[in-house]
């Protein structure tokens, strides 16, 4: 019963996952005054990629043909591994923060061999600064997700959230006061900054413009095409729906079993569209930066997040 | 000597380092435990203890496929083949026996001839570059062997025995600095590494291969000899001091790893960086010792285990790799190939896995043993109370840099070795079977350990007792589910067609295969982002007279320079030279009295010396 | 109430850390305010949880002088100089915010090991104003322009507000408003020195000050 339980909310997110990435599409086309697409679009893209031939260069090897599926495949993974709001997933047991980081930065492993893969002058640019962004980001995610490791005193990131839901309803019924704002505020503040720049948005990069000189991600996946790009966009709108629930699971941390199963989903979907929101008035109240203004924003983030496993460590 | 018999003679010669290492597997299943061989008046000690097992039956392994490899090699080896051979035969003879030795004098005694037949293994193809690194390898050996013989010696009075059995426990922390000083250079450690960088990458590809994979964990063992064994307290200081030499390293190798265009260069940066990770492993679980918690201890210990087999394997199998890359093409500059996924896929499967292995991405065994320092590291995190705890925060943000650094260093070998189109080099041959088993047999052994690491794991432990906290990680779970997940992803893909076509090149109708990524344009963010840590000479070239956007050639030439050479090294060297020259003068005046009194003043020195070393005893 | 107090402690911190990370020096003016004004509400959180009444006059001043009347002075004197942006200083921005936070580690090292202080809201507070104290004394040095300077030495000051209201309940009134109108007049006095040397050098770059030591 657990394990179905589970399963379902993997799937719940996964699918869900194109409609987050619409919501904030759309949010943010409304701000700029244009009418906006509908809020399934991105299935109807996603189901035409499917749909679609595949075309792929001269040059390419096996890199071209197996790097999507290894891009889809760990965000798919990751979903199954966190408690977004079901507190039994069916890889809790293997939700060690570095897992989970190094679940992250194998996708783009294999998309930035990708891009160098068809012999394309774009693709070196893609890969060069996918790797750069993720060079300051990474620290920053280290030291964040051990914060959270230390603060709790739980070894896998399924103890974590439980532990901080937990507090939550303690707090709530009888006003105990092991709690903290400072740690969840940094890092949730942290964590908006990573999400901005592991997930290609402004202003770390558009994911909007074809325009070689801007673009990060969009230079990495430029030769995909059909089930490739689907499976490299699909990626894509996971891992910024990742992202974000890692957020939501901060923001208001209530995890619920069997019984509280749907209130507590209704909670992550509330969570989960506020996050939207923010994200896409962030995105559109700024300018995209000039690449090596980048380091600024992510030093910054990174001395957040250092600050927070400071203070974890002496609670 | 014709043509045939010198072949004829390559094909008998070429046998010694696989028969060597197959009577080394014969005699570790036949030999005692322990016992004395008799040289002349001596008898050397020796002695299989777990550690010793472990590092030498890690040898055997990598020697045996470095062997077969060496069966398909041996044509490309330069200078005397025979000669070559044979002495690859008795490195691997003289490693063995000194990660066997049980007394001071036998392990110094192999150990010296490791290092002499590693030297000329450096300088076998007898061009002045490789005579350069022969000469730097050597005096860094030299200067590393002669900190170990004083710890050694400084031991042996202390104790007044040869045995290692008697130094146990009594090494105090001078003499623990000393001989951590010695291995340090061996293994390559920030800042004794400048000879690494120039000897692994000038020798022979499977004499690289058994340096980076074999000779390097020699230092690591007789460091750990010394830390876990002979020390006779575990002082916070020396955790500190290893803690940030292995810091250095592991920053330092990474970073040069990944501008590094050579592709057998940035193998020998990967491996000091490596060396970092394992030093760092070592200050931590003395640092566990110290504190008394066990668990970090023993969780460092086994991530200096595993780490260390991890790194032998990949690392031999890169090694062998890069040298079958350069036998193709004869080219050693990575931004002049490309495109030999095409050439050789054998190869590129093979070193597309060790090259993601080597990232440490999971499920790889190095992620495995990656994740060990990480568990440590949370562990020494939780101790309250205590400033040193600090440092592991920076650790742990180097440990998270240098990860991505490697990924992208192997991202850049492969993308622009491999893939992409040819930028110049031809390929004049194709890979032989044996040398590829040989790279295929720790490829396959590395999956193997990263796809089920417990059973391997108690197996290791069966050898060398191991034990570690719960980590979190279950591999196995995670492939069954990729796998049902792939199954449903190629149901709902499974009616696209596939299409060949061009690559879009922006509607230019050229193809310039220069136009591809090249190490320096692959890196330039990173290298501009960290420019503090390089010491870097650029020039740009091009005819003055032309229209500014049409120029017909522009020359971009970059070249990176080791910082620690430049600053520390070079400096150093000047002023030795400075002050040699200046007694020279003061000494050498060329009068034959002036010599002779020399000797006598020598002489008379040495009497002065004996007095009072011997003469004033009550 | 201890959970609020360290959290505005802190927010003190991240501003001086943000103060770091922007080259603008008009976006650096708000920063100094909003980290004036998180210090007011941390004097106004000791006042609540301690009943002390001169800390509500305490909290009003510093609301009234740092929150209000250094800002609007501050940013009269960068529209007369015209220069909004800051672009070259010592270090990159990026190693310059790390270097903070390592300045960071270094304090609560050092807080860390001072035995014998006692503090109201636990050791945090301490250590967010002497890591604020050591960051705008960074900025002093790393920065070119003389306005940075002005700055920097707001942020010491709100530092040195911070450690005093964190050990004892605060400083005397008089002592209090003695200070805070000290550095009233002495921020007056910089912005005149500053637009003199605007009108006569037309400059105001800490290098081209470098003519004067004749």
């Amino acid at each position: 019963m657990s394990l179905l339980l589970g399963i379902i909310q993997a799937l719940v997110v996964i699918m869900l996952a194109p409609f987050f990435a619409g919501l904030i599409h759309k949010v943010k086309q409304r701000i700029r005054g244009q009418k906006g697409i509908s809020l399934f679009q991105f299935y109807r893209n996603l189901y035409k990629l499917i749909k679609k031939e595949v075309v792929l260069s001269k040059e390419a090897s096996i890199v071209s043909s197996i790097a999507p599926y290894f891009y889809f495949l760990p965000h798919a993974i990751l979903c199954f591994m966190l408690p977004f709001f079901y507190k039994n997933p069916p890889l809790g047991n293997s939700s060690n923060p570095v897992v989970i980081l190094y679940l992250l930065s194998l996708p783009v492993f294999f998309m930035t061999l990708y891009a160098l893969d068809q012999a394309s002058s774009f693709g070196g640019l893609g890969s060069s600064r996918e790797w750069f962004i993720s060079s300051l980001s990474e620290p920053s995610a280290v030291l964040l997700f051990f914060s959270l490791c230390v603060y709790t005193g739980e070894p896998n990131l399924k103890g974590v959230f439980l532990k901080l839901s937990d507090e939550l309803r303690s707090l709530l019924s009888e006003g105990s006061d092991h709690f903290s704002i400072s740690i969840p505020f940094l890092i949730l503040f942290a964590l908006l900054v990573l999400a901005l720049a592991e997930n290609a948005r402004i202003p770390f990069d558009n994911p909007e413009t074809h325009l070689e000189l801007t673009m990060v991600h969009e230079a990495n996946i430029l030769e995909a095409s059909g089930k490739h790009l689907f499976l490299f966009e699909y990626g894509s709108y996971l891992r910024l729906t990742l992202f974000l629930s890692l957020m939501s699971m901060l923001l208001f941390p209530f995890i619920g079993d069997a019984t509280l199963y749907p209130l507590a989903f209704a909670l992550y979907l509330i969570k989960m569209l506020f996050l939207c929101l923010v994200v896409a008035f962030v995105e559109s109240f700024n300018a995209k930066l000039r690449l090596f203004r980048v380091p600024n924003i992510l030093s910054f983030a990174f001395v957040l997040s250092l600050l927070a496993l400071v203070l974890s460590m002496e609670a | 000597m014709s043509e045939g018999s010198s072949s004829r003679i390559l094909n008998v010669y070429k046998y010694i380092p696989f028969t060597v290492s197959s009577l080394i597997v014969l005699s570790l299943f036949l030999l005692p435990r322990e016992f004395v061989l008799q040289l002349g008046f001596f008898g050397a000690h020796f002695k299989l203890d777990a550690l010793s097992t472990f590092f030498s039956s890690l040898l055997v392994f990598v020697s045996l496929y470095v062997s077969v490899y060496t069966l398909g090699y041996a044509k490309e080896l330069k200078g005397k083949p025979p000669v070559l051979l044979s002495l690859t035969g008795l490195f691997i003879l003289s490693m063995f026996f000194t990660l066997i030795s049980n007394d001071l004098v036998s392990f110094l005694f192999f150990w010296e001839i490791m290092s002499l037949s590693s030297f000329y293994l450096v300088i076998s193809d007898e061009k002045k570059e490789s005579s350069r690194a022969g000469f730097i390898y050597f005096l860094m050996t030299h200067l590393g062997t002669a900190l170990i013989m004083l710890s050694f010696i400084l031991l042996y009075l202390k104790t007044s025995s040869v045995s290692f059995d008697s130094f146990r426990g009594s090494a105090d922390s001078y003499i623990l600095l000393l001989a951590l000083l010695g291995f340090s250079i061996k293994a390559g450690v920030v800042p004794f590494h400048v000879w690494l960088p120039y000897a692994h990458p000038v020798a022979p590809s499977n004499v690289s291969a058994l340096m980076s994979g074999v000779m390097l964990n020699t230092a690591i063992y007789g460091m750990m000899r010394f830390l876990f064994e002979f020390s006779s307290s575990n002082s916070p200081l020396i955790s500190l001091l290893l803690i940030l030499f292995g810091c250095l390293s592991l920053v330092y190798g990474a970073i040069y790893s990944l501008t590094e265009s050579s592709v057998k260069k940035f193998l020998a940066y990967s491996s000091i960086e490596n060396m970092g990770l394992l030093v760092m492993g070592m200050g931590l679980a003395n640092f566990g010792l110290h504190k008394g918690v066990l668990p970090i201890y023993s969780t460092a210990k086994a991530f200096l285990l595993l780490h260390t087999l991890n790194h032998s394997l990949l690392k031999s199998s890169l090694f062998m790799g890069a040298g079958v890359v350069v036998k193709m093409t004869h080219e050693y500059d990575m931004n002049r190939l490309g495109g030999l996924s095409k050439s050789s896929p054998m190869l590129f499967y093979l070193m597309l896995t060790s090259s993601l292995f080597m990232s440490a991405l999971p499920p790889s065994n190095m992620f495995f043993s990656e994740l060990l320092l990480y568990k440590t590291l949370l562990l020494s995190l939780n101790i309250k109370g205590d400033s040193t705890a600090y440092m592991f925060v920076l650790m742990l943000t180097l440990l998270a840099l240098s990860g991505v650094f490697v990924g992208a260093t192997f991202v850049k070998f492969i993308g622009v070795a491999f893939l992409g189109k040819p930028r110049g080099a031809k390929v004049s041959s194709k890979p032989s079977l044996t040398e590829l088993v040989g790279i295929g047999v720790p490829v396959l052994s590395s999956l193997l350990l990263g796809l089920y690491p417990y059973p391997v794991f108690s197996l290791l432990s069966s050898v060398y007792p191991l034990e570690i906290a719960e980590l979190n990680y279950v591999p196995i779970n995670i492939l069954l589910l990729s796998l049902v997940l792939l199954l449903i992803l190629a149901f709902i893909t499974r009616r696209s067609k596939v299409r060949m076509y061009e690559t879009w090149v922006c509607g230019l109708d050229e193809e310039n295969p220069s136009a591809q990524a090249t190490t320096l344009s692959q890196t330039y963010s990173i290298r501009r982002l960290f420019s503090m840590f390089y010491s870097t000479v650029s020039e740009i070239n091009f005819d003055a007279e032309i229209k500014k956007y049409f120029r017909s050639s522009i020359l971009y030439k970059e070249e990176i320079k080791d910082v620690f050479e430049e600053k520390i090294y070079r400096k150093l060297t000047a002023y030795i030279l400075d002050i040699s020259d200046h007694v020279r003068r003061f000494l050498q005046t060329g009068n034959i009295n002036l010599y002779i009194s020399y000797i006598f003043l020598t002489l008379l020195l040495c009497f002065i010396v004996y007095a009072i070393l011997t003469g004033e005893k009550p | 109430m201890e959970k609020l107090a360290s959290f505005f402690a802190l927010m003190v911190l991240v501003f001086a850390v943000l103060n770091v990370a922007s080259p603008f020096l008009k976006f650096a003016i708000r920063l100094n305010m909003l980290q004036s004004w998180t210090l007011a509400l941390y004097v106004l959180v000791v006042a609540i949880s301690s009943g002390v009444f001169h800390l509500y006059l305490s909290f009003l001043a510093t609301i009234v002088f740092k929150g209000i009347l250094i800002p609007i002075l501050l940013f009269r004197v960068l529209k007369r100089t015209g220069k909004e942006r800051e672009l070259d200083m010592i270090m990159s921005i990026p190693s310059a915010v790390v270097f903070s936070g390592i300045l960071i580690v270094i304090s609560t090292i050092l807080v860390a090991k001072f035995g014998g202080l006692e503090f109201i809201f636990g050791k945090f507070v301490f250590v967010s104003s002497l890591s604020t104290f050591f960051i705008g004394g960074m900025l002093l040095v790393i920065r070119k322009v003389l306005f940075s300077q002005i700055l920097g030495l707001l942020i010491m000051e709100n530092a040195i507000f911070l450690a005093a209201n964190s050990a004892v309940t605060g400083m005397p009134l008089v002592v209090e408003l003695g200070i805070l109108f000290d550095i009233f007049v002495s921020i007056l006095m910089a912005s005149v020195l500053l637009l003199r040397i605007m009108k006569s050098f037309e400059d105001i770059r800490v290098d081209a000050l470098e003519v004067l030591k004749e």
